[in-house]
């Protein structure tokens, strides 16, 4: 396991960030977003889709729970918030192995169904523009992601 | 009897028209690209091509599961809204007993399945008598060893029909030798006007209450399986 910390100043600092991580992904990679309302879990989101070469604006995926979007490589935005109380398998791992990259935000409430390796990001409210990213790489694969991203941040 | 026949449960995406018993029509295409994007214009393309309207159909069947769960809920999706929409009966079929139909001639037991990843599959085993497919084993959620177990106590002839035949070739040819019938791969995919014979007949359902047959894991062993994850992992 390798663990990072990241601390951005504002919102569009922190989309930088996402977008230069998606870099460094591939189609089948799993991406999980914690963090309160308001954190900026979705600011991310955004910012991994521009990175991925999405040209469609991203919204949130709560009451849809996935939605797919169109990029250079295909991105698939997850929210897993009105799933705390269900055991439902949705057919996650058609998205985990499939032909995009996955953000999950409020992962842990799918914990059953997420694979093992993958790279987990913590988002902290510090003050009004200031966030605290504490990321993680859980696998060889993720932890060689994480490293280059951090070496060329 | 005019009917359209949708099946987007797994990787092919199938498509047929039946004007009075008899096939008009049929789209059959086997790819890794999006059904979501590509079945209503195969619907039009084939309507168009076979000259029939909307307003023309009289019923709808659609493969209901198992499978992809992403195919499974657009082939429904389409299926459920066009029924509504027309004011027709739409019917679900097992999608695993559409395609025992391609093993129909077969005298003895026919093993449909789809992989269901980790070594698992959805599967059931069917026999053929008087023109119905007849369930021996219930469709279910198994590792595919259990399976092959089951068969080869069982010591019957097996017809096996999947289209991830090619990934489990070896392991049924291991476990059940000369008892084992695989045909070549063309065999291996279902066909949309067989779709549309097996819902022929059958009642529709009331269109809001008609569901996918995922055939997850139950509940009770999803739970298990994360008790053992969470174990493996805090000890």
């Amino acid at each position: 396991m390798e663990t990072h910390e990241l601390v951005t100043h504002s919102e569009d600092e922190t989309k930088q960030a996402a977008a230069r991580m998606a870099v460094f992904l591939k189609p089948g990679d799993v991406v999980t977003l914690e963090g309160d309302l308001g954190a900026g879990k979705t600011a991310f989101a955004k910012g991994m889709a521009r990175g991925l070469g999405v040209k469609e604006t991203i919204s949130s995926p709560t009451f849809t729970i996935i939605k797919e979007y169109e990029g250079e490589i295909p991105f698939y935005h997850m929210d897993a918030y009105r799933l705390e109380y269900s055991e439902e398998d949705i057919g996650f791992e058609e998205y985990f192995d499939g032909d995009g990259v996955t953000v999950v935000e409020w992962a842990s409430f799918i914990d059953t169904f997420l694979p093992e390796s993958r790279l987990n990001i913590k988002i902290t409210y510090i003050d009004d523009h200031t966030r605290k990213l504490n990321i993680t790489a859980t696998g060889y694969y993720y932890e060689v992601v994480l490293n280059d991203f951090m070496r060329y941040l | 009897m005019n009917i359209l026949a949708i099946d987007t449960s797994n990787q092919a995406m199938s498509v047929a028209i039946l004007k009075e018993n008899q096939i008009s029509g049929e789209i059959v295409t086997n790819i890794k690209k999006n059904h979501s994007v590509r079945l209503m214009p195969a619907i039009d393309q084939l309507m168009k091509e076979v000259s029939i309207t909307p307003e023309e159909l009289n019923k709808i069947v659609v493969a209901k599961g198992p499978g992809s769960y992403t195919g499974v809920r657009i082939g429904l999706t389409t299926a459920k809204t066009m029924a509504w929409a027309l004011n027709i009966p739409v019917v679900g079929v097992s999608s695993l007993e559409v395609l025992t139909y391609q093993g129909q001639f077969f005298n003895g037991y026919i093993c449909p399945f789809f992989d269901a990843r980790r070594g698992r599959v959805f599967s059931g085993v069917y026999r053929w008598e008087r023109n119905t497919p007849v369930p021996v084993y219930e469709e279910t959620n198994l590792p595919m060893e259990n399976l092959l177990e089951m068969l080869a106590e069982e010591g019957k002839e097996v017809l096996f029909l999947s289209p991830d035949i090619s990934a489990y070739k070896e392991i049924i040819r291991g476990k059940l030798g000369a008892l084992a019938h695989i045909p070549e791969e063309v065999y291996h995919l279902s066909n949309p006007s067989h779709l549309a014979l097996a819902g022929m007949t059958r009642k529709a359902e009331e269109t809001h209450l008609l569901e996918p047959n995922y055939l997850r894991l139950a509940e009770a062993e999803a739970n298990w399986l994360k008790q053992i994850k969470d174990y493996e992992q805090n000890g």
